[in-house]
């Protein structure tokens, strides 16, 4: 996609063409050269992603609702680039046109992807802007592409001599001891009333060997980093980035395993123990998200909706978004101090402009037991339109990944 | 101020007060003349002029700071591109030969919409940037006596003056309580002297003047009932079939799929010879009579239309059947909902396909919830 001058300049001339908009316009030129400096601030979104949000924001917002000049996600995006789109001739009210500059100068390869992805609910109830929607489903699919294979070895060449420290943990011993135990009385075992007796040992020693294996993993990644503490080589680095992989398997292992176990450990008690649906969504969105965070984020929600689903929620189960909302609302409210507050910077965020956040300003709403008769003007997407309570799960999970990981940048 | 004076409002402070574009003063109830008592109206006195309500060019240092960056007249192509920047506004071309009642269609869907009569639009009117392009319409339309030959609105001129206006604007809210978006809706007036000339012709210049066919949301095709009943009407027959296919050769280029209302104008004037069908029978040429039989060459183009994946209807309409305050409109409004419904689609988008790497592990090869494999 669009990154270098040229390549921008002949994206936003075919924006313009596909949204109906005059490409032989005075004001071309100043707006071709806007691209630059707009591409430069987006970019520095890696870094901060406040940019990042304020910008997909501006790009979700229905440039026909009214009112949306005065919204903080465009006047903190117009602020920011104001001397640019001001040369360019873009009006407070030339939505559209700004919208072109944005999409036409996003820095395509940067590190931003994933916060981009965590918004990706919104889109899922986006309807009409026909102009605008394959431009805009065009840099929303490029976004959620696959990014560059993450090598989980250091690369060919790469001498790695450093000395690991030695772990004292014994080898998991007992990862086939279920089996052993299976195989050595296999003449009871095939009798149906000693199976599930026999089944029981077998996950038990499954389980303490995850549990094992889990901690070898967190003591051997332990370890190595405290090794390449100080030593900036680029050997090191790319031992560093070896380890992520390691890390991320491990966090697929908890996350199987609390699938399995389907026990909630904010409520101290099984899934299945808390009556009400929405409540056991949202605990479980949350938990899931806080295991999930280092790994790829639609495995891990697809993991969630089938973990929802073995516990007797209809994934398929439609109703419209405001509804889910109240739902989440209402399970918020009842959880009181026991619901994790939102971190600092999302707050900030949801408190001036929540367009298309809906979770984070729900859990807003009701932390400040305030109500959602605002949710139209405030989140500025279709309540009415109908979502499964799958997509709603992964809503939700997403959102709460975005909150972990403002959290983690605090 | 002297009561014998004629003066012509130029600004008001009050922002509520829409006299000076020929509207209605804020605090009317306040004064038996407005025009004349009003102290927060900035006026110019001048000589006893028959037309009170005047807005010719003014001087900008007497307008407020915040004055409307909009004249109220019809809009230029520079002023319609300003719209465009703001939100994708619908353009809908209203196209058809000279004197086949274009300007008089619009007026009268003015009118109804502005009283509020939407019928089958679901669109409630919100706005306009050419409230006095559309008053000088209905002005004189209101003037119009009821007899055939004479003009019911002034003819859009053909002469191309600096900075002449060639559209109106609405603003329409939907009519749902839960979509509160504003529509800008564009609609051509254009001579059809120039519709002539890019059917036949079709030179750089008449290309240039109707350039904003190929941007259309929407057409509304205009031919004269009448005329096509009468000793012309195979001329007129031929003449909107090019015209059709010209309108879809530009539509090519268009992906999804757009309206096209073919309004049989005039309707009122044939009501002996031909009855309106019913609208289950609107797409059958024979449930159109004499009239049906009159346009094999329409027809033709209509088919052709439709396989270039328009999505046509036709029409039976007048406009102004009888004087304005003598008789209401007839089938103004459907032509209008019909281009709109294709133009304001309101469907969901498809979800964002997850992709898969190759060789991924099976924790990896999951999708997304609900995404089609």
């Amino acid at each position: 996609m669009a990154d270098t001058d040229d390549e921008m300049r002949e994206r936003l001339h075919e924006i313009w063409g596909e949204w109906g908009l005059r490409t032989e316009h005075a004001s071309i030129a100043a707006q071709l050269d806007a691209l630059a400096p707009i591409h430069a601030w987006l970019s520095e979104g890696d870094a901060q992603p406040e940019i990042v949000i304020r910008a997909a924001q501006c790009l979700l917002a229905d440039p026909e609702r009214p009112g949306l000049n005065k919204r903080a996600s465009w006047t903190f995006v117009r602020k920011a680039v104001e001397k640019h789109w001001a040369s360019a001739s873009t009006a407070a009210e030339s939505v559209l046109s700004v919208q072109a500059l944005l999409l036409a100068a996003w820095p395509y390869d940067s590190d931003d992807r994933t916060i981009v992805r965590l918004l990706d609910g919104a889109w899922e109830v986006m309807v009409g802007r026909e102009r605008q929607q394959k431009t805009l489903c065009q840099w929303r699919d490029e976004l959620g592409a696959l990014e560059p294979e993450e090598s989980e070895l250091p690369a060919e060449g790469a001498k790695a001599e450093l000395t690991l420290p030695e772990y004292s943990g014994a080898i998991p011993a007992t990862a086939a001891a279920g089996l052993q135990y299976f195989n050595s009385n296999q003449a009871t075992s095939l009798q149906y009333m000693q199976f599930g007796t026999h089944l029981v040992q077998v996950l038990n020693g499954y389980k303490a060997s995850m549990e094992e294996i889990g901690g070898v993993l967190g003591g051997l990644i332990k370890g190595i980093k405290q090794a390449l503490v100080d030593q900036e080589s680029s050997e090191t680095l790319r031992m560093q980035s070896a380890l992520a992989p390691v890390e991320g398997m491990r966090n697929k292992f908890d996350l199987l395993w609390w699938g399995q176990a389907r026990y909630c450990r904010s409520l101290r008690k099984p899934y299945r123990h808390i009556r009400d649906a929405g409540e056991a969504l949202w605990w479980a969105a949350w938990e899931a998200a806080g295991i999930a965070r280092d790994i790829e984020v639609e495995p891990a929600a697809a993991y969630l909706v089938e973990t929802l689903s073995s516990l007797g929620h209809r994934p398929e189960e439609k109703q419209p978004l405001g509804r889910w909302m109240e739902g989440l609302h209402e399970s918020l409210k009842q959880a009181e101090g026991r619901a994790p507050a939102l971190c600092e910077r999302l707050t900030a965020l949801v408190k001036q402009d929540a367009l298309g956040l809906p979770v984070s300003w729900v859990r807003l709403q009701a932390a400040r037991r305030e109500p959602l008769t605002d949710a139209p003007g405030a989140v500025l997407l279709p309540l009415d339109a109908e979502i499964d309570r799958g997509q709603w799960a992964t809503w939700v999970f997403r959102e709460a990944l975005l909150d972990l990981h403002l959290e983690a940048d605090e | 101020m002297s009561a014998s004076l004629v003066v012509t409002p130029l600004a008001c402070q009050n922002g509520d007060c829409t006299l000076p574009m020929g509207g209605r003063c804020a605090r009317a109830a306040e004064f038996a003349d407005p025009l004349v008592d009003c102290p927060e109206l900035l006026r110019q006195s001048q000589a006893p002029d028959p037309v009170l309500v005047n807005p010719a060019p003014q001087p900008s240092e007497l307008l407020p700071a915040d004055a409307a960056p909009w004249r109220g007249r019809h809009l230029d192509a520079e002023e319609a591109e300003q719209l465009l920047q703001r939100s994708p506004a619908r353009l809908i071309a209203v196209l058809g030969p000279y004197n086949a009642g274009k300007t008089s269609l619009l007026a009268s869907l003015f009118l109804q919409i502005a009283n509020g009569q939407y019928g089958p639009l679901p669109y409630r009117f919100s706005s306009s940037r050419t409230l006095h392009g559309f008053r000088e319409l209905v002005n004189r339309a209101n003037q119009w006596s009821g007899k055939e030959d004479a003009e019911i609105v002034q003819h859009t001129p053909k002469e191309q003056a600096e900075h002449a206006g060639h559209f109106l604007h609405l603003g329409l809210r939907p009519g749902a309580p839960s979509d509160d978006r504003h529509i800008d809706v564009i609609l051509s007036d254009v001579a059809g002297e120039w519709v002539s000339e890019w059917k036949t012709r079709a030179d750089d210049e008449s290309r240039r003047r109707l350039s904003f066919i190929g941007r259309s949301d929407g057409f509304v095709l205009v031919v004269d009932a009448a005329a096509l009943m009468g000793p012309s009407g195979a001329t007129m027959d031929a003449d909107v079939g090019i015209l059709i296919r010209r309108t879809v050769g530009e539509m090519r280029k268009v992906p999804t799929t757009r309206g096209l209302s073919l309004v049989f104008s005039k309707f009122d004037r044939i009501l002996d010879q031909v009855s309106p069908p019913a609208v289950a029978d609107r797409q059958n040429r024979d449930a159109w009579g004499p009239l049906g039989k009159r346009i094999p060459r329409i027809w033709a183009a209509l088919g052709q239309a439709r396989e270039a994946g328009l999505d046509v209807c036709p029409f039976a309409v007048s406009a102004f059947p009888r004087p304005l305050a003598q008789g209401q409109p007839v089938g103004v409004l459907p032509p209008f909902a019909h281009v709109l419904s294709l133009a304001d689609r309101r469907e969901r988008w498809p979800s964002r396909p997850v992709p898969i790497r190759e060789g991924a592990s099976f924790f990896s090869s999951m999708r997304r919830w609900g995404a089609a494999s």
